[in-house]
C-alpha cells in the first residue's frame, strides 16, 4: 500500500500535510528553493543533476523525522524510477560542451546515465536494496507490475516509486513510498490512482 | 515451488563475430578483436568496433545492431498474438547518436523501445531497463522473475550499445579507458576499452517452446552500493549484496557455482572491489573469468553478452581463459582463469556492475550439450 506520496511540478510542492510553491528563475533555483523549505542540510543536492535532484526532493519527506520511511530498514528498500527523458538534460548540456569546446567534462559526463538518479537517492539515504530505473513515454503502474513483482522477489519490503521527468526548463516527480508487504495487485492499483490522479 | 524458466534461441554480435558458438570457437582458438580504429576527431583509438559487413542495413547503427540480433530471433520463436510475451530492453545510451546528429528528441530511449516493441508484435508495453553498465543483467533478472511471478509467459530480452564518440570521450575524460586492449584483474591493467555489442535471448515457462535451450534461471539480484557515483565500494556492499541475494533465493553454496563470469572492465577500482566481493561471498576457490579483453567493455550489452557466451562454454563443461590476464594484483583472493579449463557442475555466476553503484548477479544453470 501507498504509505506516503509526494508531487512536485515546477515549484508547486505537495506531500502529505506539507504544501508550498517557490518562485524562481528557471527550473534549477525553483528546485533549489523547494530544496531549502525542506530544511535538508545536503549540500551534496546542489551539485546533482536535475533528474537526481528532482527525485531526491520528492523522496525526502518520505526519510525525514516522522516519515513514513524513517524507520524503514535500508537493507529492504528498493526504488523504481520511471521517466520519459531520463538524462536527456544531461546528455545535452554534455554534448553542448564537448561539441563547441572538443572538450569532454567528467563531470558532466557521468549524469548522462539515467540510473545515476537512484545512485544519487541511495547515497543519501544509505539504500543498498534493488532498484530499477525504467524508460517510458508516460508514467503506467500497468507497465511496470513486473519490476514491483521483482522487487518483492528479492526481498523488498518498502520501496520509493514512481515518476520523474526533466527536459526543457520543467521538473516534475510523482512518488509514492510503499509498503510492499500487500497483493500485487492492490500495489500496482494504488500507484495507477496515483499516477492517474496527475 | 518456483515455476522454471528456460532461456534460449540466444542471438550475439560483438567485434569477435556473430554467434555464441562463434564467440567460444573464436575465444578457444583466436586472440582479441580489439583493434585500433579511427577514434574522435580521427585520433586512432583501441576499441572493440564490429565490421560493417556484419550489420544489416539501417538508419543507424544502434537499430542495426538491434535487428542483426532481433530479425532471426523473431523468426525463430514467433510470437503469437493469443500467447503472453513481455519485451524486456536493455540499453546504457541508447540512440545517442542522434543527439550527436544535432536531433536531441530523436535520442529519447522510450522512442527506440516503441520501434522495437512493434517490430517484436508485441502488445504489452515493454520493460526499458537503463541500469548503466549493469543493464543487459538486470533485464536478464527482470525478464525471468516475471514470469516466475506470472507477470508473462514467455520474454524477448534484448540489450544493446553502439560505439558513440558521446562515451568514447566520456570514458577518456574520466582516464578510464586503457591504450590499448584491456587487462581484467591483471597486474598490468590500465583501464578498460569500449566495445560495441548486441544480444537477445528468450526466456519461456514452456521448454517446448524454446529452441536452442541455452540455460535454466534459478535467481538474480541487484543490489547498490550507497557509497559513490562512479566508483565502485572499495569492500564490495552492492556486489556482496547482490551475489548472496541470488545464492540465498537458488538456495546454493559457493561450491555449487562451476564457474563465475566477472563484470572485469580492466580499472583498478572495479576489478580491485570485485576480488574483494567476490572473496567476501566464499567464492575465493571458484574459477573466475572475464571477457572485455576480447571485445570490451559492451556497456549496457555487456550483461547478456557475456551471459550468453559463458552459458554456450559451460554446456560443454568450459569456463574461458580471461583475455589480457597473466599475473594479478588485486586486494581479494580470486582464481581468475589463465588458460580455458574443464570445470565441475553446471552452474554459472554473472555479475555486473554500473555507475551509480548498481551491482546485479545472476545464476544460471547451462543446459547440456
Amino acid at each position: 500500500m501507498i504509505l506516503a506520496s509526494t508531487r512536485y511540478r515546477d515549484g508547486a510542492f505537495h506531500s502529505g500535510g506539507l504544501r508550498f510553491a517557490v518562485e524562481g528563475d528557471g527550473a534549477d533555483m525553483k528546485l533549489a528553493r523547494a530544496w531549502d523549505k525542506l530544511e535538508q542540510d545536503y549540500p551534496r543536492f546542489h551539485r546533482a543533476d536535475r533528474l537526481s535532484r528532482v527525485l531526491m526532493l520528492g523522496a525526502a519527506p518520505f526519510f525525514a523525522p516522522g516519515g513514513a520511511l524513517e524507520k524503514a530498514d535500508r537493507e529492504h528498500i528498493g526504488m523504481l524510477l520511471c521517466t520519459s527523458t531520463g538524462s536527456m538534460e544531461s546528455d545535452h548540456r554534455y554534448h553542448e560542451l564537448l561539441r563547441t569546446s572538443g572538450t569532454a567534462s567528467p563531470a558532466l559526463f557521468v549524469p548522462t546515465l539515467p540510473s545515476i538518479a537512484l545512485g544519487e537517492l541511495s547515497i543519501r539515504h544509505g539504500l543498498h536494496g534493488s532498484g530499477l530505473c525504467l524508460m517510458m513515454t508516460a508514467p503506467s503502474a500497468t507497465a511496470i507490475a513486473p519490476a514491483i513483482g521483482m522487487l518483492r522477489q528479492q526481498g523488498m519490503r518498502w520501496a520509493v516509486c514512481g515518476w520523474t521527468d526533466t527536459f526543457a526548463g520543467r521538473a516534475e516527480a510523482i512518488l509514492a513510498a510503499m509498503d510492499m508487504e500487500h497483493a500485487a495487485d492492490d500495489l500496482v492499483n494504488e500507484l495507477q490512482h496515483l499516477f492517474d490522479e496527475h | 515451488m518456483r515455476v522454471p524458466v528456460w532461456i534460449g534461441a540466444a542471438r550475439c554480435v560483438s567485434a569477435l563475430g556473430e554467434g555464441a558458438a562463434a564467440h567460444v570457437a573464436r575465444m578457444r582458438t583466436g586472440g582479441t578483436a580489439l583493434r585500433e580504429h579511427p577514434g574522435p576527431a580521427s585520433k586512432p583509438m583501441v576499441m572493440g568496433r564490429i565490421p560493417e559487413e556484419l550489420l544489416p542495413d539501417g538508419p543507424d547503427r544502434i537499430h542495426r545492431l538491434m535487428d542483426r540480433c532481433l530479425a532471426p530471433l523473431l523468426d525463430e520463436v514467433r510470437p503469437k498474438p493469443d500467447e503472453r510475451w513481455l519485451l524486456v530492453i536493455a540499453t546504457a545510451k541508447g540512440d545517442i547518436h542522434a543527439m550527436e546528429q544535432g536531433d536531441a528528441a530523436a535520442s529519447a530511449i522510450p522512442l527506440l523501445a516503441e520501434h522495437i516493441r512493434q517490430r517484436c508484435g508485441i502488445a504489452h508495453p515493454p520493460l526499458t531497463i537503463s541500469l548503466a553498465c549493469a543493464s543487459g543483467t538486470a533485464a536478464l533478472i527482470a525478464a525471468c522473475t516475471a514470469i516466475e511471478q506470472g507477470h508473462a509467459d514467455h520474454a524477448i530480452v534484448l540489450a544493446a550499445d553502439a560505439l558513440s564518440r558521446f562515451v568514447l570521450d566520456g570514458f577518456a575524460a574520466l582516464f578510464a579507458l586503457d591504450p590499448g586492449p584491456c587487462h581484467p584483474f591483471d597486474a598490468a591493467r590500465k583501464g578498460t576499452t569500449l566495445g560495441e555489442a548486441c544480444a537477445a535471448v528468450a526466456v519461456s515457462r514452456d521448454r517446448s517452446r524454446m529452441p536452442r535451450m541455452l540455460g535454466r534461471w534459478r535467481a538474480g539480484a541487484i543490489a547498490h552500493d550507497a557509497n559513490h557515483i562512479s566508483g565502485p565500494s572499495r569492500t564490495g556492499e552492492g556486489l556482496l549484496r547482490a551475489v548472496r541475494s541470488a545464492m540465498r533465493q537458488a538456495a546454493v553454496q559457493p561450491s555449487d557455482i562451476a564457474v563465475v563470469n566477472a563484470h572485469g572492465t580492466g580499472t583498478d577500482y572495479n576489478d580491485a572491489m570485485e576480488s574483494i566481493a567476490f572473496e567476501r561471498s566464499g567464492l575465493g576457490d571458484v574459477p573466475i573469468s572475464g571477457y572485455k579483453g576480447w571485445f570490451g567493455h559492451t556497456l549496457g550489452a555487456a550483461g547478456l553478452l557475456e551471459t550468453v557466451i559463458a552459458l554456450e562454454a559451460l554446456r560443454e563443461g568450459t569456463a574461458l581463459r580471461t583475455e589480457g590476464f597473466s599475473t594479478t594484483n588485486v586486494p581479494g583472493r580470486v582464481h581468475v582463469l589463465t588458460n580455458d579449463q574443464q570445470v565441475r557442475g553446471n552452474l554459472l555466476l554473472k555479475t555486473s556492475s554500473g555507475f551509480g553503484g548498481a551491482n546485479a548477479a545472476v545464476l544460471i544453470e547451462a543446459a547440456s550439450a
